[in-house]
């Protein structure tokens, strides 16, 4: 708890957290302000639906290259080495940093929502919605992030694997699904795209959050079901219960990878 | 004492006016109204099967104020109309068939009817007719509200109808005016079909259900002019195909899926509409030479000569709908970020992709919507960022 603290601190203090919460409540004022929701617009119009875009695009990248970047510095500045000598488990370690992390992320992006919240209207709802996909957003990024920042050897490597992720996850995934599911038989698209989503957790976030806020209809006749199911809670927990299982196999494969490497210092 | 309060009890639960009984008058054959003859029930009530209850004939015959229901196999009118200039005023139908049928007629007048279906008929039926004036229809739980086929200068004025599979269905009539509409819950609001000349003003067109759930279907619609409606909650606003020279003018089309889906619409003016807050603003393909000029589509603005109007042009591309028109299964990337990259790379041809050179400039507006919850909250958060710097940093 002490170490947990001092985590917590330290990332409170660092000057990337005010520019975190100036970058957020900028992107949201000023998206909001360029539309305000009409009174006979349903919860999702297009000023939420841009926002959506936004943060989905730009919350993972500045996530996972921050946490990267702080790895990639543990271990070029030999911190890493240091704190592996703590009578700690590994998994602890990696939880420890990743959860502190997140905590000060979960302060900084409720606190921009918050403050945004004085120039933006939109239903209450929207904000929960919104607020708890940017959540989402950051706990699997940090995860990700982590694990990328594990495996590079310095901060370079880490930020441009972590860069190289989010292209591939965020900028190629509807490229890349184009590509490949276009060659599938008719029959099986959709059900190839629905399974697609459980292997990025950045874009069933985004489909949630969308069937959350949206008619089930929103992805066309074809998914009308299984958006409606993904609204209600049975959909909700499985999608909860992916990322959770995302982030911490990936938590795990950090903590293992470090465990190796320190087998390798003793030997 | 006890008597008396007793009598007090009586008179106070005693019922205040002894009804007549108001049962439906049958009738086995229809009440045939003639020529200048004039029809008036008193608010009576009649009942029909398997013949319409009342038949209006020859020239000006006038049907009103009654109550007609039918019963439940009835698949005819309950009011059938054939001729010239009749009138029929105040009639309130519950409808298992056609509410009110008018054929081969011109220049009849239908004022405030009533209709409630069973969902399997139409509300109103106006088959080669002329000049047919349609005012302050109320219809509930038809097939189509009010379906016109063929016929000329038609006039609908303050029509609602509610949960109908199409509240205004016309087939192939030309000069219709349909002012004030308002058609919600249903599963298309207007379908307009191989018509000329019809115009759709004022209107409320909102909150339409079931996979289609339009606002407004044109068609192979011809000069259809749409002006000044609101158009909300629809899956899709308007949607215009095969349609030439239409005019769709000073509209809102806010909260749809899809605000505009033009496909193969040749010949469109869309000027002054209010297009933002929809899923996406347009959706358009294969729609060439249209005037698009001066509409708020939410999308980025840039006025520098301060005239209201963008100097950066507003392109739709319909990319992603062109893909999922092939693979169905790709509508599931509607909003993903890296779409917006694909859209880039795979950047549509300009002739395909609806452009609104002048956009209308959207005003970026700050107001104060601070609340107690808020202050509150950024408050708390404040404190813990405060608090939680303090700690001693021993690494």
């Amino acid at each position: 708890m002490m170490l947990w603290r001092i985590e917590w601190s330290r990332t409170l203090r660092q000057k990337e957290s005010y520019v975190f919460l100036f970058t957020w409540m900028v992107t949201l004022v000023l998206l909001g302000g360029l539309g305000q929701a009409l009174p006979v617009a349903t919860a999702y119009t297009n000023v939420n639906a841009t926002l959506l875009t936004i943060i989905g695009l730009v919350m993972p990248l500045f996530v996972m290259l921050t946490t990267a970047l702080q790895w990639g510095g543990e271990r070029e500045s030999k911190r890493l080495r240091l704190v592996m000598t703590y009578p700690l488990s590994m998994f602890r370690l990696v939880w420890m940093r990743y959860s502190a992390f997140l905590a000060t992320q979960a302060l900084i992006v409720t606190l921009a929502y918050a403050l945004s919240s004085f120039f933006v209207s939109m239903p209450l709802k929207t904000w929960v919605v919104l607020w708890a996909y940017s959540l989402g957003l950051i706990a699997y990024g940090a995860a990700l992030g982590t694990f990328v920042g594990v495996i590079g050897r310095n901060r370079l490597q880490a930020v441009l694997m972590s860069f190289l992720v989010w292209i591939v996850l965020i900028l190629l995934w509807p490229t890349v699904l184009v590509s490949v599911i276009a060659w599938m038989p008719y029959g099986v698209q959709a059900e190839a795209m629905v399974g697609a989503l459980f292997l990025n957790g950045f874009e069933l976030l985004r489909v949630w959050v969308s069937a959350v806020l949206a008619a089930p209809d929103l992805f066309g006749a074809i998914y009308e079901t299984f958006i409606g199911w993904l609204d209600g809670t049975v959909g909700t927990a499985v999608v909860g219960a992916t990322i959770v299982g995302g982030i911490l196999s990936l938590l795990g494969a950090a903590a293992w990878w470090l465990r190796r490497e320190g087998r390798h210092d003793s030997a | 004492m006890r008597r008396l309060g007793w009598l007090l009890v009586l008179w106070f639960f005693a019922p205040t006016a002894v009804h007549a009984d108001t049962g439906a008058v049958p009738l086995e054959a229809p009440i045939v109204i003639q020529s200048n003859e004039t029809f008036n029930g008193e608010g009576k009530r009649f009942s029909s099967c398997e013949r319409p209850a009342f038949q209006l004939e020859g020239t000006g015959a006038v049907l009103e104020n009654v109550e007609i229901e039918q019963c439940d196999q009835a698949r005819g009118p309950a009011v059938f109309i054939v001729g010239l200039g009749h009138q029929v005023i105040d009639v309130t139908i519950e409808a298992a068939g056609t509410g009110i049928a008018v054929e081969d007629s011109y220049g009849v007048r239908l004022i405030r009817p009533n209709v409630t279906g069973k969902g399997r008929e139409d509300g109103i039926t106006v088959h080669d007719s002329g000049v047919t004036v349609i005012k302050g229809a109320i219809i509930d739980h038809v097939r189509d509200g009010i379906y016109i086929e063929n016929g000329t200068g038609h006039e609908l004025v303050r029509p609602l109808v509610t949960n109908s599979r199409y509240g205004i269905h016309l087939m192939f009539p030309t000069d219709v005016s349909i002012m004030s509409p308002n058609l919600h819950h249903n599963e298309t609001g207007a379908m307009v079909m191989g018509t000329e000349r019809v115009r759709i003003e004022n209107g409320q067109i909102y909150d339409q259900v079931g996979a289609s759930g339009m606002g407004l279907m044109l068609f192979e619609a011809v000069e259809t002019s749409i002006r000044a409606n609101a158009i909300y909650g629809n899956r899709v606003g308007i949607y215009a195909e095969k349609s030439e020279w239409t005019a769709i003018h000073d509209n809102g089309v806010n909260g749809n899926d899809i605000g505009l889906r033009l496909k193969r619409a040749n010949g469109m003016t869309l000027t002054g509409n209010d297009v933002t807050n929809n899923r996406y603003p347009v959706v358009s393909f294969e729609a060439a030479d249209n005037v698009i000029v001066g509409n708020d589509w939410g999308g980025q603005t840039l006025d520098l000569t301060r005239d209201g109007q963008s100097e950066i042009p507003y392109r739709a591309d319909p990319y992603l709908f062109l893909l999922a028109d092939s693979y169905e299964a790709f509508e599931l990337l509607y909003g993903a970020p890296g779409l917006t990259v694909l859209e880039r790379v795979l950047r549509s041809p300009d002739d395909v992709t609806l452009t609104d050179v002048s956009p209308r400039a959207t005003s970026f507006e700050l107001e104060w919507q601070g609340t107690v919850g808020a202050t509150v909250l950024s408050g708390l958060l404040i404190l813990l960022w405060r608090f939680g710097r303090k700690q001693d940093d021993y690494l």
